[in-house]
């Protein structure tokens, strides 16, 4: 940790970086913007006809929604480098960070600034305030705590994904399409409420791959939800903090286990 | 005269030979291939799963619409398959751009229009037979969703499935020949993407939008590339109507067509004078 | 601190397992399901050893293991067998202890950041490496003073040349005071008043810091320039590891003599010299001398005492050359050397 004033240093380098392009920056942020709506926009036309889905009105989809954003825009904040991992192994850039004397992955966190998280949070942002708006939360003050340790969970989840999915890197040199479908398909399950799929995708979308933490079951704590019938126990709605040190956890054994494979087999 | 066709005839068997390059560059990569099966099944499950807790609701009914619980998941399906079977790779052109690699392409003495969609469509047919075909299989018997078995409808897919290809193609191409005008076209595809998601019908059918915006959604290209096909097929929109349909697709492209020839001239013209 | 040679290789190795992929539709099909595999040996039981402030070329055809070897002695790779020793250090065991004796610059990749100004890479390199703010100024200056990089400082480095790139990153190499720096390519793509910079920056930091240099090129001209010692791989072993010169010498079997004369001698011979050959017509003649049995002095007075010289080049074969001929026949090293 003597090293954070260093990744710190390198972290605001890479916001500089990025500011070079003003304009730029403005622009993808509006297109970011268009984009989630659009994706927001079929979630919005489904309950306008429907009222609901599955029992949950628009303010609770819309805070669920904005759970996910919100805990996207800091994910993408720390590991926007992994999306592209792919690129810095195979042009050897990767290698760069290896002949410095730090640790590879704070550097490759420190490294890349994305703008899109500034998008996330203001989307993210504009529909949790809506949905807390929409479905009278009342909130306390261990609420807000909770939500902030909500939110790490959630984080440490999404970067697991994106750390475990860069890891695989290590063996195959490519990862784009296991990028795509766990990075970004697989959002599309927590756009919705988890229980309107099957028993065993719940399962595997709660012990497997857990993205049911990032949103579905810590919302039933805020929206004052029934939680008798959810998986496993009631108490599964505070579980995410947990879920997210353990999976997290489990993402880095894999990123160490391959970074140790890359330097045996330097594919 | 004789020139001209001289010209022309090896020109002709340039285009199958980009096709099947492209065809074997793709199926280099086995691991990537099983993913890209999975995620397609992946989305038609989502879907699916979403239109079953919809319909199952307190609301119920069809939402005011003409689907049936069963039209609806056999929507999904074949929705979610004409979007599978319509790729291209938008990065290609932009990169070349910045890198000037372009101009390269600009004194091949063939059709770069042409050639891009030979490439294309060489990708798009190994999605054809590798991706499409087996999601296709799994998906009959995963979701109980038959095709029809009038050829009239089969048919009917065939000539909208390649038009709404033909205007899926040469939209990308437009916003990729953007990278003539602007530093970074990664914001323009963004968008365009997040308006495709939205209104071609590859999710939401457009009978679900709001009765104001329907009229709207029909003045743009977006649901010709994947509503008319799949509504069509399926039988939700009467072959009866099939003609005027098709006849906005062939509009649609021929529009888009030109305007891409067009942005291609100014291109390659303003290339020409600043030298990029 | 230790005595001996500041690198030692030993006995190194390193394999690479390749798929192959079957030609053709229904090769890259049934390539979906299973590959033939095949053992590449890019490494093959190398050793040698450096000493501090030695300049040594490392060269040999594309995939003949350079940067393979390179990888593994900057610790990026763990080789398959054998030992390395970096200023004590086995690299892959303790890369980033390892790291901060070394410097690496490769001619393709910039280690600079791309969308700053160049000043501000280095200050972040300085935190990185952890160079006490008095050294780093005292670099700067004497990096400065050879590179010429002052006008270069606020630019960001995208919008540099690519020469102007190189002379930044050889700076940024040696921020940190690195024992031993490896290149790869740094003179690719530079045009000549660019490439002489980087090799007169080259000569005198190793002369004046007694850095260790290992020079992996294409370019026998940065070679011939630069390095007293060659290394030469072929096929992932080492063909020929000793001075450039005597490399030159064994090599070289005959030189050339351009004589211009004052006027048309007409014919040209050299009756107590019937080796050497004569060719060419007219004021300038090209004598090749065998140098195995007859010295170029001995010719250069046998020409002068027939004939009234205007002027005298001897032509000495490149090492490029040597090494291309090396490449077309390794075989060749091998061969006992002829007799005296």
């Amino acid at each position: 940790m003597r090293d954070l004033p260093i990744y710190l240093t390198m972290m605001l380098a890479a916001i500089r970086a990025k500011m070079e392009y003003r304009v730029t920056f403005l622009f993808l942020f509006f297109a970011l913007v268009t984009f989630y709506l659009g994706q927001l926009g079929t979630v919005l036309v489904v309950i306008d006809r429907f009222g609901s889905i599955n029992g949950w009105t628009l303010g609770e989809m819309a805070f669920l929604y904005g759970l996910m954003v919100f805990s996207q825009s800091i994910t993408t904040f720390f590991f926007a480098s992994l999306v592209n991992f792919e690129g810095l192994i195979m042009q050897g850039g990767f290698d760069r960070y290896l002949l410095r004397p730090l640790d590879p992955l704070p550097q490759l966190i420190a490294s890349q600034f994305e703008v899109s998280s500034i998008a996330h949070l203001v989307i993210g942002v504009s529909a949790l305030v809506y949905g807390a708006a929409g479905t009278d939360i009342a909130w306390s003050a261990g609420k807000v705590a909770f939500f902030f340790v909500v939110v790490a969970g959630a984080v440490m989840i999404q970067g697991g994904v994106r750390l475990g999915v860069s890891a695989i890197c290590f063996w195959t040199m490519r990862n784009r399409s296991l990028v795509h479908i766990l990075v970004f398909s697989s959002k599309e399950f927590i756009l919705y409420p988890v229980s309107i799929f099957n028993y065993w995708i719940q399962v595997f979308l709660t012990l497997v791959f857990p993205l049911a933490f990032v949103n579905f079951y810590p919302s039933h704590v805020f929206l004052n939800r029934d939680a008798s019938n959810l998986l496993f126990s009631p108490l599964i709605q505070y579980a995410t903090p947990v879920a997210g040190v353990v999976f997290f956890s489990l993402a880095y054994l894999l990123w160490r286990a391959g970074i140790n494979h890359y330097q045996s087999t330097g594919s | 005269m004789t020139g001209a066709l001289a010209h022309f005839g090896p020109r002709r068997r340039v285009y199958p030979s980009f096709f099947a390059k492209a065809f074997q560059r793709e199926l280099a990569y086995k691991f990537e291939y099983f993913i890209g099966v999975f995620n397609g099944l992946l989305f038609m499950f989502i879907f699916t799963s979403l239109w079953e807790a919809v319909y199952a609701g307190p609301t119920a009914a069809t939402g005011g619409t003409a689907f049936t619980r069963e039209g609806i998941i056999t929507y999904a399906v074949y929705a979610m398959l004409v979007r599978i079977s319509m790729t291209q790779e938008e990065s290609g052109i932009p990169a070349k751009v910045r890198s000037g690699e372009i101009a390269m392409d600009m004194i091949k003495p063939v059709n770069y229009m042409l050639m891009t969609l030979a490439e294309t469509g060489g990708g798009t047919l190994f999605h054809w037979v590798t991706r499409v075909a087996p999601i296709f299989a799994v998906a009959l018997f995963a979701f109980d969703a038959w095709p029809p078995s009038d050829p009239l409808n089969w048919l009917m897919l065939g000539v909208s499935w390649v038009f709404g290809y033909l205007i899926f193609f040469y939209l990308n191409f437009a916003f990729a020949l953007l990278a003539f005008w602007f530093v970074e076209t990664f914001s323009f595809q963004l968008m365009k993407f997040g308006l495709f998601t939205l209104f071609a019908g590859g999710i939401v059918p457009i009978d679900f939008f709001p009765d104001w915006l329907q009229p709207v959604i029909a003045f743009l290209p977006f649901p010709s590339i994947i509503y008319v096909p799949t509504a069509l097929f399926i039988g939700h929109i009467p072959a009866a109507e099939a003609g005027s349909l098709i006849g906005v697709q062939v509009a649609w492209t021929v529009g888009l067509g030109l305007l891409c020839r067009v942005m291609w001239g100014m291109g390659q013209r303003k290339l020409i004078v600043q030298g990029g | 601190m230790s005595e001996g040679p500041l690198v030692v290789v030993d006995h190194l190795s390193r394999h690479f397992t390749l798929t192959e992929s079957r030609p053709g539709f229904w090769g890259s099909v049934t390539g979906l399901f299973s590959r033939a595999t095949s053992v590449r040996r890019a490494v093959d039981d190398i050793s040698f050893s450096l000493e501090a402030g030695e300049f040594v070329g490392y060269v040999g055809e594309n995939g003949a293991g350079k940067s393979t070897t390179i990888k593994m002695l900057t610790g990026i790779l763990v080789p398959t067998s054998g030992t390395v020793r970096v200023g004590g250090l086995v690299p892959w065991e303790s890369r980033r202890e390892n790291s901060r004796q070394i410097g690496v610059v490769f001619g393709q990749r910039s280690q600079l950041w791309w969308d700053l100004p160049v000043r501000e890479s280095f200050d972040l390199l300085r935190s990185i490496f952890r160079v006490p703010e008095g050294r780093f100024r005292e670099n700067l200056a004497e990096l400065d003073d050879a590179l010429e990089l002052s006008p270069l400082l606020a630019t960001p480095v995208r919008k540099l040349s690519l020469g102007q790139r190189m002379r930044c990153d050889l700076a940024a190499a040696f921020l940190h005071d690195p024992k031993i720096l490896f290149l790869d390519e740094p003179t690719i793509g530079l045009d000549l008043i660019a490439k002489d910079h980087v090799r007169s920056f080259l000569k005198r930091i190793n002369q004046t810091r007694r850095t260790t240099i290992v020079l992996t090129t294409h370019d026998m001209d940065d070679i011939e320039a630069l390095c007293e010692r060659i290394v030469i791989l072929d096929e992932g072993k080492i063909v020929y590891d000793g001075a450039t010169e005597s490399l030159k010498r064994r090599y070289v079997r005959e030189k050339g003599v351009v004589v211009e004369f004052h006027g048309d001698p007409g014919v040209v011979t050299l009756p107590d010299l019937p080796t050497v050959r004569v060719e060419g017509e007219g004021a300038k003649r090209r004598f090749s001398v065998p140098v195995d049995s007859v010295g170029v002095a001995t010719v250069i007075a046998a020409v002068a005492a027939r004939f009234a010289v205007k002027d005298i080049s001897i032509h000495e074969p490149k090492v490029g050359e040597v090494v291309k001929r090396i490449y077309d026949d390794p075989a060749s090293l091998t061969r006992p050397e002829p007799g005296p």
